[in-house]
């Protein structure tokens, strides 16, 4: 039986692509990262069926006010809703840019609704879902059926692109159940449109949860025991959303505005705010850094994992 | 290329105040088939983690198929492993673990399910082949864990207790696919089932706290060219035995006759003189066998060890 064996250089990637397969395989078959995935989904559409609803009593709060006839199926003043100046009031607080709110009040709210859920959840899950990837095989040493056939960069990075694959999967189930769940309940729903503002919205959302999944992998190569690691990911999550809030404070601004808004890049956190952008560059920027910012923590776990024993 | 597989030289590993390996000395012949011998704690598995690149040494030199340490750039496809007590991935079939590793030592996808194939044919677990790693049961486990070692066409394959939880006939077709890779492949297996390694390896190597006491092949461990062993069927005195074995110079305990062959000496010569000898003199002779078992031998080091 001869091994056709690549050069080097192709042999880490074509190791790694094997094994991102294999583990987004094992992962879709194991119970666990199933439930995971069907929590997320569920979470949602139960977000889209909550919004419609809620749409509904404004609504139907607008249609006594304007004196017109109540809708049984929400959405049908959505429009009028979008436009009322008290949405776009709370929206200019919220991201505090007026030219931002305006484009924000353009997207389908489905779409938006999505990808507030997305960015707000997907960070917890992939740390739920994947701060025990890399630990979980080393503590029951399955590991070890690996290592003497591929290095340990080529594997940790074929764990890391299947742990990736599977948050794309996640989001884009959460995007279509979204979709389903707009397409059946409201009146106005444009389905081209939303589907494509959900298809960017995936998309962004993937790279914030791939920053925060390159943390998870990361804490995953510190650690041999699958308790430890999951508690250093939960750790590390809030350790990057803190110590980026507290450097947006005020009082930290004042002090030293350039050093915290310098610190402040290294957080994901910092970045979420331009993946609303309806700018293409602006956005590009964002998942860019947000990429980059995954990959560095991975490497840092990754330094570790590569001088201990598996 | 080098005459040995696989070269250590003083490695120690220790695990806190721990020393698993302690100056580990051990080089295993290309083309050996290696019994490792040794209580739990010896430091076999150590052994086999530094060797795989999966432990890390703090010290001493290894040499894998005379091209230095472990490394995957070099080594991957040419050494297999099995490691003891390591769980395989539970939610993915018998075949498909056996692909993915088998892809993983750089074979294509088709050649990696026809190698997948081959080697749950050779451990028996065709049948089993769909089945998921979770529903299998332990023994089954413990093949398909051997399976994954058979893979491709190693040049070096370190077995970790591959006998371990299986079932006597299991031993046997297990014994089977170690003797069929004798020449093929060097193959070292550390064992607690001494009869087995005996029946099947050509070299052995003794290890006692983290060191090799005593290595080399089987013959000379054993002594079987410089020792016939008769076991009677009850003590004799060495004065009736002196009467008996004609000015030859034999060595008893209880009753258990050693036969201490000179250089140049044939066994069988030896054998032909004593029998009708021992026979005539009313002695019972149980068995006749050159040189010790290697459990006897294992048993002597140990002793003499233990008596130092």
């Amino acid at each position: 039986m001869s091994a056709t064996r690549s050069p080097a250089a192709l042999r880490g990637l074509r190791d790694a692509w094997v094994v991102a397969r294999f583990d987004l395989g094992e992962s879709l078959r194991s119970r666990k990262v199933l439930i995971f995935l069907a929590l997320y989904a569920a979470g949602a559409v139960a977000a889209a069926v909550i919004f419609t609803e809620v749409l509904q009593d404004i609504e139907e709060a607008l249609a006594e006010q304007l004196l017109v006839a109540r809708t049984s199926q929400p959405g049908s003043l959505t429009q009028a809703v979008m436009e009322a100046p008290e949405l776009r009031l709370v929206l200019v607080r919220l991201v505090r840019d007026e030219e931002l709110a305006d484009a924000l009040l353009r997207v389908p709210p489905i779409a938006l609704l999505y990808h507030w859920v997305a960015l707000t959840f997907a960070p917890v899950f992939v740390v739920f879902t994947s701060s025990d990837a890399i630990s979980g095989e080393v503590s029951t040493g399955s590991v070890r059926y690996a290592l003497f056939r591929t290095d340990r960069t080529s594997w940790a990075a074929g764990k890391l692109l299947g742990q990736t694959l599977l948050s794309g999967v996640g989001l884009a189930l959460g995007a279509v159940g979204a979709w389903i769940v707009g397409y059946l309940q409201l009146a106005s729903f444009a389905p081209l449109e939303t589907a494509a503002w959900l298809a960017r919205y995936v998309v962004t959302a993937f790279f914030f949860a791939f920053a925060h999944l390159g943390l998870a992998l990361g804490v995953s190569q510190l650690t041999r025991s699958v308790p430890w690691s999951r508690a250093l990911g939960l750790f590390a999550l809030a350790f990057v959303f803190g110590a980026h809030g507290w450097l947006g404070r005020d009082v930290v601004q004042e002090e030293a505005p350039v050093l915290a808004a310098s610190l402040q890049q290294i957080f994901p956190a910092a970045h979420r705010l331009d993946l609303w952008r309806p700018s293409l560059w602006d956005g590009v920027v964002a998942m860019t850094v947000l990429a980059a910012l995954g990959f560095v923590y991975f490497a840092i776990g990754h330094l570790r994992f590569a001088r201990r024993d598996a | 290329m080098s005459r040995f597989a696989l070269r250590l030289k003083g490695v120690e590993k220790r695990y806190g105040k721990t020393r698993a390996l302690d100056g580990l000395t051990l080089d295993v012949p290309r083309g050996a088939l290696m019994g490792l011998v040794g209580p739990n704690g010896a430091g076999k598995t150590t052994t086999f983690g530094v060797v795989s690149g999966a432990v890390r040494p703090d010290a001493g030199h290894v040499d894998v198929l005379g091209e230095g340490p472990f490394d995957p750039a070099r080594h991957a496809g040419r050494m297999t492993v099995l490691p003891q007590d390591c769980a395989l991935n539970p939610s993915s079939s018998a075949r498909q673990i056996l692909a993915f590793q088998a892809r993983l030592q750089g074979l294509t996808a088709k050649a990696a399910a026809r190698e997948a194939d081959r080697v749950l044919e050779l451990v028996r677990l065709s049948d089993r082949a769909g089945s998921r790693v979770s529903q299998l049961s332990h023994g089954m486990k413990r093949r398909l864990a051997v399976a994954q070692a058979l893979l491709g066409d190693p040049e070096l394959v370190l077995l970790d207790e591959p006998t371990g939880g299986l079932d006597p006939h299991l031993v046997v077709a297990m014994r089977e696919i170690l003797s069929a890779q004798r020449g093929q492949r060097t193959v070292v297996v550390s064992s607690h089932i001494l009869a087995d390694l005996e029946a099947t390896c050509d070299h052995v190597a003794f290890m006692e706290d983290g060191r090799c006491q005593k290595s080399g092949p089987v013959e000379e461990v054993t002594r079987r060219g410089a020792l016939v062993r008769i076991q009677l069927a009850e003590p004799m005195r060495l004065e009736q035995l002196a009467a008996i074995l004609d000015g030859r110079d034999p060595e008893l305990e209880g009753d258990v006759l050693r036969y201490h062959l000179s250089p140049g000496e044939d066994p069988a010569e030896v054998q032909r003189a004593l029998l009708p000898a021992l026979i005539e003199a009313g002695a019972g002779v149980l068995e006749v066998r050159l040189g010790e078992s290697l459990e006897a031998a294992y048993m002597s080091s140990r002793s003499r060890r233990d008596d130092r």
